[in-house]
């Protein structure tokens, strides 16, 4: 019964991970749509981030990363990550990167 | 004769044991592993292409004449930011309105039908559609 255990606690581990994934994903996409607007503040991307994960996001759950946004391209691309530490011992830290994008508003015939 | 007994009942007891543990790994452990790990990956395959159809969309009103490199660079991206293979998304149609209509994108994703810890069975498709509104600089 010890391994059935231990194989549910690691598959609900990857459960709340793939939840985080997501979730941060989503954030991610958020702040790429809101700084690929025209004229939009350089912190708009952080800020937007930020609240769309809400408060309770960084804690003891997962670490997130700070998000960065930078326009490649016809593209703002937002980078972030999350870290988590393992619900059993001897296993490695869940380390994970994402990475988002939005198509960098422009006034049509103008360079980004 | 009580000996006996005792003796047939504990072996039978862990024969039963026995078949428990092999019914619970093949009926609920086994498909709870492989239900799990194939439905996370049918959730970001479907992220990533309804992602990959708004913001193909969203680059045709911003320029439609630039839009097949858009297209190709936002699916790019998309695939590196979801840890998708190369070639998991692809654009199945555009349609590209009158000024005032719509921009509508179709972007399928191909995964596989049934994923296992050591490899993957089978394909299907994820179709997602991106809309957006063109502006009409001309009615106002």
């Amino acid at each position: 019964m010890g391994w059935m255990l231990v194989a549910l606690v690691g598959l609900t581990q990857l459960c709340v991970a793939w939840y985080w994934r997501a979730a941060i994903s989503d954030a991610a996409a958020r702040a790429a749509a809101a700084q690929s607007h025209l004229e939009a503040p350089s912190d708009i991307c952080v800020a937007t981030f930020a609240e769309a994960l809400g408060p309770g996001a960084d804690g003891a759950a997962v670490v997130v990363d700070e998000v960065r946004c930078e326009l490649v391209g016809d593209l703002v691309v937002a980078r972030t990550g999350f870290a988590m530490d393992p619900w059993l011992p001897l296993w490695p830290t869940l380390e994970v990167e994402l990475e988002a994008v939005a198509v960098a508003e422009r006034i049509p015939g103008e360079e980004p | 004769m009580r000996r006996c007994r005792c003796r047939c009942r504990c072996r039978s007891e862990r024969g039963a044991a026995a078949l428990e543990a092999v019914v619970v790994v093949g009926l609920v452990l086994v498909p709870m592993v492989l239900a799990l790990v194939t439905a996370a990956r049918w959730v970001e395959h479907r992220a990533a292409a309804t992602a990959a159809a708004d913001e193909i969309a969203r680059s045709l009103v911003v320029d439609p004449e630039g839009a097949d490199a858009a297209a190709a660079a936002v699916v790019l991206a998309v695939e590196r930011g979801h840890g998708l293979e190369p070639g998991s998304l692809w654009v199945q149609s555009i349609e590209v309105g009158e000024p005032g209509g719509d921009v509508i994108v179709t972007v399928v994703a191909v995964l596989p039908a049934l994923t296992v810890p050591f490899g993957s069975w089978g394909a299907t498709e994820i179709v997602a559609v991106g809309q957006e509104r063109r502006p009409d600089h001309s009615s106002s």
